[in-house]
């Protein structure tokens, strides 16, 4: 490895100042290398592009609710997050806690007391981010609608012409295999349909971030498991959006199997306890040993 | 009759974990493991079987080609393979023609009702209506883009 091929190989400032200064050379470099061979190697994309702006930063985020009876209570406490570009991230933590909140901070549904979140650097300030959306528990279908009318009623604040809108949404209804159910109601889908409309809906205003707040948990376990592997296929082709998912779960395998980052939050009032980045390649097996290296872990610290 | 009778998703989640197993498996082992009930996996595997997808032999499970086909296809590609089995299915046949020699080029339910009792007397049981069958008919119909139907007017139509 070369040493200046590497501009932003450092992680802090003051990092970058030892390393881009030409006065540091010869033994100091080498020096240098030695030390921080751990950092150098662990992400060789990361040093080799100069780092971009995150997707999305969440930035000392902090909740407080005032109940019925005045008092405050205080549901995220400092919560800084950075996403970059194509990450899958699940949170995880005691139910409760606050990770639904957090989501919908995210989508701009609700404003934080303190602390911003950044959508490519900038301040979403109290709106509804144009470039979020997200998928329910419990679908959120309007019952009265068909599948094409649900799906198309995800683009009713959108600027589209009504030709363009119907040829959006008979796309996305072909993406994620509903094609033939257009015109029935929810009352005549099964559980996967149903989440399968959820998504639907939300893929067709092209998020670049896609919110999930526990979408497998009211499926029976193959539907569930047949929905992951669609959102996987959804997120994995890369020309296409959204390029960030950001899950809730209380499944840790669940999060583990599909997730490059685990993020941990501690029970109410929220904080961050730890990051595990998901180092299995891709596409994974769920009979991974791995896999419950991971789970185990990150059950312990939630426990 | 002889259509599949269970959810698409939960034929398609039984698939990815039986792939997943190597594409191989011993029945009782993968309803355990699953948590299975007998009632849930028999229908799983008579469809998967329809379909072509699974082969039960001797307690085993396994994929068929055309099933590791079929988990890597797309969802356009996959309902072609569907709706090449589904059509020669003898109701979805006979279905198919009541509805092309009909006059007004739909049938109502039913019709479609009548049509299924004939299909199945003897082996439904009586207090069933044939509602159940006519369930799984639209919703593999609608699957395998063969049959259209419309829940205002309780209409089926060829797609």
């Amino acid at each position: 490895m070369r040493f200046g091929e590497y501009p932003h190989v450092g992680k802090s400032p003051d990092d970058h100042y030892f390393v881009e200064g030409d006065k540091h050379s010869g033994k100091k470099m080498d020096d240098y290398l030695l030390k921080n061979t751990p950092i150098l190697t662990r992400s060789i994309k990361d040093t080799i592009e100069p780092r971009p702006t995150p997707l999305l930063e969440l930035k000392n985020i902090t909740k407080n609710y005032v109940d019925g009876r005045g008092n405050e209570i205080v549901v995220l406490n400092n919560i800084s997050l950075s996403i970059n570009h194509h990450e899958y991230i699940s949170i995880v933590g005691p139910s409760g806690g606050g990770k639904s909140t957090l989501l919908r901070l995210i989508m701009g549904l609700e404003r934080s007391t303190s602390g911003d979140v950044l959508f490519k650097g900038e301040a979403l300030k109290g709106k509804v981010s144009p470039h979020t959306a997200i998928v329910f528990q419990s679908f959120g279908l309007f019952p009265w609608l068909t599948v094409a009318e649900n799906v198309e009623f995800g683009l009713e604040s959108a600027h589209i012409a009504k030709d363009d809108r119907r040829k959006k949404t008979l796309g996305i209804i072909q993406e994620v295999g509903l094609e033939g159910f257009e015109n029935a109601y929810p009352r005549e889908l099964s559980g996967g349909m149903k989440q399968r409309v959820g998504i639907a809906r939300a893929l067709v205003t092209d998020p670049e971030v896609l919110l999930m707040d526990e979408p497998f948990s009211s499926l029976d376990p193959l539907t569930a498991q047949a929905l992951r592997e669609e959102i996987l296929k959804v997120w994995s082709n890369r020309f296409t959006t959204p390029d960030v998912v950001i899950m809730v779960t209380h499944n840790v395998e669940e999060a583990v199997y599909l997730s490059d980052r685990v993020v941990v939050l501690s029970a109410r009032p929220a904080c961050v306890v730890k990051e595990i980045q998901i180092d299995i390649p891709r596409p994974r097996e769920k009979r991974d040993s791995s896999i419950y290296d991971y789970t185990d872990q990150i059950t312990t610290l939630i426990a | 009759m002889d259509i599949p009778k269970v959810h698409y998703s939960v034929l398609l989640g039984f698939l990815e974990i039986l792939d997943d197993q190597g594409g191989k498996s011993d029945v009782a082992r993968i309803a355990t493991k699953q948590g299975l009930e007998l009632d849930n996996l028999l229908p799983i595997l008579e469809s998967g079987e329809i379909l072509g997808l699974i082969e039960v032999n001797a307690g085993d499970v396994s994929i068929t080609e055309k099933g590791h086909l079929f988990i890597v296809a797309s969802p356009k590609v996959r309902k072609k393979m569907l709706r090449d089995v589904i059509i020669n299915l003898e109701t979805f046949k006979k279905l198919v023609d009541l509805v092309k020699t009909s006059e007004k080029g739909y049938v109502n339910k039913s019709e479609v009702l009548d049509f299924v009792s004939n299909q199945t007397s003897s082996t439904m049981n009586p207090a069933d209506d044939g509602s159940n069958e006519f369930d799984w008919i639209v919703e593999w119909g609608r699957e395998a883009l063969i049959l259209k139907y419309d829940a205002n007017d309780e209409n089926i139509s060829i797609r």
